[in-house]
């Protein structure tokens, strides 16, 4: 019976949905105990976000480099190696890595509906049995170096797209908080008086989000009888479409981190990409 | 060697065996694991108690409850010493008050026993006896004469109002500040637990506006003191004393009527004014007599007579400190026991948010 199960679910996948589901039950409880951290604890916090997402953010980067050298530059010249990415790159996407995991700490700070977190607890098995399928096709049909990464950039861009266009159907039916009558300074006032956050800066990040929310509110009710309604609606639904693009596109980041470094890839693959010579 | 190698193969199989199915194991444990937390409800009470936010004066408190418990049972006992220290400071505060205002009507004992065995006095105290055989109530007039001298209408009234007025307002203060203070002790208990930024969205609100529920105890004290202060000087004393007088003067009265017996007969030799003589032997003798008596009666009992007049003091003193403790401490303590009421309503709903 364990012989037959074995065959259908490797100890690298249970590993991997493992992982997978302690990193959602870690963004489960930031999401709770946001609220209550003081300004250098959730400097702390973005800092370790930032570092699993840094490192998945470097390596795709020097992927596309890699890809570059080999299509433009010739083995032997000396800008083979010298162009594969070291400092600067480390710095550049350690910067987006910092802004992708404030963006993170801020999307959970907002508390998403359970109905987000049990969707993801659930698409975990899913996730890896998707990313085996596209591993297995892009194994017929790309070069060596380069299958790993464009598995995960394309699953993770199917992937979100799904999440995505969930979290857009899921806000579309939520009840619609009244701000037709009001002025787009009430408006926005009183979505942000709303959160009641420790840390200014994830107080400031979180009056954003709660601010763009107000925006939309504001404009589909006292706008939409005097503006075009498809640009308006266009406009609207764009706002949303930032606002969870926010989230998701960190989140699915540490997801494929965490993958990595579960399924062994991490020594194997992502510490000697772009080295080669 | 193929042998050796076959019997280790079972083993390692079992050993993958058994690592696949803890990894299963903990695979399905850990989902379940998060659709709990996320489907139950409070279930992080268990490792985080729960928290929440109130706000006191604009300040934004985040606790748990048994940090809101701890914190309340503090300011409640902190309140309970400092109601005790109120009330032994204003017992303390009545007391001496109350010898301050007697100093008035002590210092007048003097003057009352001066007027007791001057000649008006004398005259009274005959007008009493008189009256006092007819229907017993005679030495209520000469009370209220001792009364009145020994508590002067203006004087009295003016210190004792003044006083009393003093005391009014200083337990209406003490009732006034107790929820002020209880206000900055539960803020000092909570202190460890304040948010700063926008208090905005807390999960409660409690309103510091206590004072405007509480109604002041109407404490009057003027209606229930000894307001007759002449009758106060007991008119029983003053009979006692007249009938021990009297015995005390029997004998002196006695040869002053056989000095008179013996005047008047001498007059019987004086012809046409024998009656004229006898008039005046029997009124002089009689002044003579009285006056004797009157210096006679205030040498022996002036001393008892002004010691009954302390008394009476001592005994209207006390019953202005009873009236006064009474009214004033038990009205203040009827205050503070209404404020707890008046706390708990404010503060039980706090209470309840957080479970046991």
């Amino acid at each position: 019976m364990i012989s037959l199960l074995r065959t259908h679910i490797s100890v690298e996948d249970l590993r991997t949905a493992i992982c997978l589901w302690i990193l959602l039950g870690i963004l489960l409880a930031l999401s709770r105990f946001a609220a209550a951290l003081p300004d250098i604890w959730v400097a702390g916090v973005v800092i370790l976000l930032a570092v699993p997402l840094q490192s998945v953010l470097f390596w795709r980067r020097r992927m596309r480099r890699l890809a570059f050298r080999r299509a433009c530059l010739k083995r032997n010249s000396p800008y083979f190696f010298r162009i594969r990415g070291g400092l600067w790159m480390f710095l550049g996407q350690s910067a987006l890595a910092l802004m992708l995991g404030s963006l993170l700490l801020v999307g959970l700070a907002r508390q998403e509906h359970r109905v987000f977190w049990l969707l993801l607890v659930m698409l975990v098995p899913v996730w890896l049995k998707s990313n085996h399928f596209l591993a297995g096709y892009f194994q017929k049909h790309v070069n060596e170096p380069f299958h790993l990464v464009l598995t995960h950039r394309v699953h993770g861009l199917l992937f979100g797209l799904c999440l995505l266009a969930s979290l857009f159907a899921w806000t579309i039916f939520q009840p619609v908080i009244n701000a037709s009558g009001v002025a787009f300074e009430a408006a926005v006032l009183a979505f942000t008086r709303e959160t009641a956050m420790r840390s200014t800066m994830l107080g400031a990040g979180v009056d954003l989000l709660a601010g763009m929310d107000a925006a939309r509110h504001w404009l589909g009710q006292n706008l939409m009888e005097t503006l075009p309604g498809p640009g308006l609606h266009g406009l609207i639904w764009l706002m949303i479409l930032i606002k969870e693009w926010l989230l998701v596109w960190p989140l699915l980041l540490m997801f494929q981190a965490v993958h990595l470094l579960a399924a062994g890839h991490w020594s194997s693959q992502i510490n000697r990409s772009g080295d080669e010579r | 060697m193929n042998k050796g190698h076959d019997r280790t193969k079972p083993a390692s199989i079992v050993v993958s065996h058994l690592v696949w199915t803890g990894y299963l194991l903990a695979a399905l444990a850990l989902p379940a694991l998060l659709f709990w937390s996320l489907l139950a409800p409070n279930p992080w009470t268990w490792i985080v108690p729960q928290r929440a936010t109130i706000l006191i004066d604009d300040q934004a408190y985040r606790l748990n409850g048994k940090q809101w418990r701890v914190a309340l049972e503090n300011s409640l006992n902190a309140l309970t010493g400092q109601e005790q220290a109120v009330l032994a400071e204003l017992d303390t505060e009545i007391d001496n008050t109350l010898n301050l205002m007697f100093k008035l009507p002590r210092s007048q004992v003097s003057e009352a026993a001066d007027w007791y065995y001057s000649g008006l006095g004398q005259v009274a105290r005959h007008w009493a006896g008189l009256r006092g055989m007819g229907n017993g109530d005679g030495y209520e007039s000469l009370a209220d004469n001792l009364g009145s001298r020994l508590f002067p209408e203006e004087e009295w009234s003016g210190l004792k109002n003044s006083m009393l007025n003093a005391l009014l307002s200083k337990g209406a203060d003490a009732g006034r500040h107790s929820l002020d203070h209880m206000n900055i002790i539960l803020h000092k208990e909570l202190d460890a637990y304040r948010i700063d930024g926008d208090p905005s969205g807390a999960d409660f609100h409690l309103s510091s506006d206590w004072t405007a529920d509480s109604g002041l105890v109407e404490i009057a004290l003027g209606d229930t003191l000894p307001a007759h202060t002449g009758v106060a000087v007991s008119a029983s004393a003053l009979s006692t004393l007249a009938a021990r007088r009297g015995v005390q003067v029997a004998a002196s009265r006695a040869a002053g009527r056989g000095m008179t017996l013996k005047g008047m007969t001498a007059c019987a030799h004086a012809g046409p004014l024998a009656s004229l003589c006898s008039i005046g032997i029997f009124t002089g003798t009689f002044v003579i007599t009285e006056l004797a008596i009157l210096h006679l009666d205030e040498s022996r009992n002036r001393d008892d007579f002004e010691a009954a007049l302390h008394a009476d003091l001592d005994r209207i003193e006390q019953q202005f400190r009873i009236t006064i403790k009474d009214e004033l401490i038990g009205g203040l303590q009827a205050r503070f026991n209404a404020e707890r009421g008046l706390l708990d309503e404010h503060l039980s709903p706090v209470s309840r948010m957080f479970p046991d």
